[in-house]
């Protein structure tokens, strides 16, 4: 029998089953759509392991961080405690607690040039403690680089675009706005070098690209566990440079790195051990479990959290896979079983039980192929807004996918079809 | 020309075994026309389909124009069915999800025949058994004898050697059977071998040679 004939034969069947045909496509619509995004969700934690090992090397073990861990699981007493703490040291900076406008923060940069000197200052102050009795006294350390290249990461650069294209869809820009600078990842040179204007259309603001980061550059997430998130490799971001506007609302992390989390650096591990002795005491006096430890060791549990989550985040994608290799195998055999008579018809007219194999065959791609495009497509869309980099992934994660699709497609489309290979023609009349 | 020689077919299974054909001798001639009669159980429907290469053997020697089909692999029993046999059964065989048109035109897409050819034979055939204005009617919306007229057009469109019927008559009226077995003369006369089963002595008589099976055995013929 020719290509054609097959095909067609294959096409006819599905047409003559559509009703099943179209149910396997939709169950298979939606395991694709599932795993696609699983494996985006695996890919993105590998991905992050590994930006985490270059923050080690630039770390070098001289930067330490308290981490306030479970602050949403603090009853009504201890966060009340717990953010009179931290209106305190907000009070340093002439920041009132409970109003959460935006200020200019010194944001740290972890690049390279960590090792080098920088200017610390030091801020020492006290706070009273509700009950007027203790006193706490509690030492910060600044590190504060005149050269520090960022002012914060703009994570929400989903709805940004060129600003040639914003003139050519008629957005009344404001005129008067200036420019906000920016700096480039090293890899996105090419594709935005300097001088590129920029437009957000989420805040209205308008940026340019003035300088290129250094490779290898890394960005220290504000909140490292709680971050889905951290991107820590800068090379393939665009960043805010200091300036003097105000970034209105929740959108900087930044912000949440403030909220959340107290910055201590130091130069010396004795200074370290004295400031880590004094805190822990602080916190514990306000019934806050704390420890600091330094970057290394929570990188290190980061990792650890990440290596624990991908094992659950495994088992449900071969959950998944099972799940779905048996609806399609199950489906197909049930659908063979009442097709005995229309194959046996199929044999009794010439048709060999080869070219019955090659039109089963057909129909399941017709039907992994009718399933996986759109799936895939829908992914892409979602995933190819704006800059946003997760195109890249998407992508990245195709191969595994097209072969997790074909190794489907095989098992599904040809084990139920040895259930009548060693079946004389006579069975099926 | 068909030899059967000491032909047996058992079906086993894992408590029984069933003696279908029991040393069964038989020859065809190259276009002649037998009916092979017997009563239900017989082994006329076994003896069938041994002749059109859809079961095995389990003992006995098979041979169709010095061919031995008996040593035929399973691969080369698929391409004698597709060149040399077609089949007419009692119950039409038709896939109703398919038009007349289609149907005719399923043993040809079989053999790899290019479309204009194809529509060319099966044209030629329907308008032969006169059932073209049904071209693209759907089996269960045609009578059983126009079925029957389908099946018999879906069988001389292969152009076929040997014709097997399976109690063809057998789901038609008195007067369908007898058209019927009108256009099987027809084939007949274009030099087709014809093996009909059929349990009608009157149908049985348009036959040329009549072999009877009983409990497996040929008896006469």
């Amino acid at each position: 029998m020719r290509v054609g004939g097959i095909i067609r034969l294959a096409a006819d069947r599905i047409y003559m089953h559509k009703r099943n045909f179209l149910l396997t496509v939709f169950m298979l619509f939606l395991s694709f759509c599932m795993l696609i995004g699983v494996l985006l969700g695996f890919y993105q934690y590998n991905y992050t392991l590994i930006c985490a090992n270059k923050v080690i090397e630039c770390d070098k073990s001289r930067l330490f961080k308290v981490e306030f861990q479970y602050m949403e699981s603090m009853d009504e007493k201890n966060a009340g405690q717990f953010f009179r703490f931290m209106n305190a040291l907000k009070e340093m900076e002439g920041i009132q607690a409970g109003k959460y406008e935006a200020e200019p923060i010194n944001y740290q940069l972890l690049t390279t040039r960590a090792e080098e000197d920088s200017i610390v200052s030091e801020l020492e102050y006290q706070h009273q403690a509700a009950n007027g009795e203790t006193t706490v006294s509690v030492t910060e350390f600044y590190k504060d680089s005149k050269e520090a290249d960022v002012l914060f990461l703009d994570n929400q650069l989903v709805d940004i675009c060129r600003l040639s294209d914003v003139n050519q869809m008629k957005i009344d820009l404001k005129e008067d706005e200036e420019y906000t600078d920016m700096a480039v990842g090293y890899e996105r040179q090419k594709e935005l070098p300097v001088g590129t204007k920029l437009y957000d259309m989420f805040t209205g603001r308008k940026y340019k690209v003035t300088q290129v980061l250094k490779k290898g550059s890394t960005f220290l997430p504000g909140d490292l566990f709680s971050s889905m998130e951290p991107e820590l490799s800068l090379d393939d971001s665009l960043v805010t440079l200091p300036n003097d506007r105000w970034i209105k609302g929740g959108y900087s992390s930044a912000y949440q790195v403030y909220r959340n989390n107290i910055y201590y650096i130091a130069e010396e591990k004795e200074e370290c051990k004295h400031l880590a002795e004094q805190v822990e005491k602080t916190a514990r006096d306000f019934g806050q479990w704390v420890k600091v430890k330094s970057f290394s060791q929570l990188v290190e549990e980061y990792r650890k959290i990440q290596q624990s989550e991908r094992v659950p985040m495994l088992v449900f994608v071969l959950i998944l896979l099972f799940l779905s290799i048996m609806n399609i195998f199950l489906s197909t055999l049930i659908s063979l079983l009442s097709q005995k008579k229309e194959l046996g018809i199929m044999l009794a007219c010439g048709i060999t039980k080869k070219e019955i194999y090659r039109i089963l065959f057909v129909e399941n791609l017709l039907r992994f192929l009718t399933a996986f495009c759109p799936a895939y497509a829908l992914m892409c869309f979602y995933h190819s807004r704006g800059l946003a980099n997760n195109m890249a992934l998407v992508v990245k994660i195709l191969p595994f996918l097209l072969v997790i699709a074909a190794v489907l497609m095989l098992i599904t489309a040809m084990l139920p079809v040895l259930f009548f290979r060693k079946k004389y023609p006579v069975a099926f009349r | 020309m068909i030899r059967l020689k000491n032909v047996s077919k058992i079906y086993r299974g894992e408590t029984f075994e069933t003696k279908a054909l029991d040393h069964v001798d038989l020859e065809i001639k190259t276009n002649e026309f037998v009916a092979v009669m017997g009563s239900s159980g017989s082994g006329k429907t076994t003896l069938l389909n041994l002749l059109g290469g859809m079961d095995f053997l389990t003992e006995g020697e098979y041979e169709y124009d010095n061919l031995k089909i008996h040593e035929f692999s399973e691969k080369q029993l698929e391409q004698f069915r597709k060149e040399k046999i077609s089949f007419i059964f009692q119950q039409f065989a038709l896939m109703d999800k398919y038009t007349v048109f289609e149907n005719i035109e399923m043993p040809l897409l079989a053999l790899g025949i290019k479309k204009r050819e194809r529509k060319q034979i099966v044209e030629a055939n329907m308008e032969k058994l006169g059932i073209a204005p049904l071209k693209d009617k759907y089996p269960p919306y045609i009578s059983g004898g126009q079925q029957q007229r389908t099946a018999i057009a879906r069988a001389l469109a292969k152009g076929s050697e040997l014709i097997l019927a399976d109690e063809p008559t057998g789901a038609l009226d008195q007067k369908c059977s007898e058209e019927l077995m009108e256009l099987f003369l027809t084939m007949h006369q274009l030099k087709k071998t014809i093996v009909m089963v059929t349990h009608n002595e009157k149908i049985a008589a348009y036959a040329e040679r009549i072999v009877r099976v009983r409990d497996g055995k040929v008896y006469s013929g």
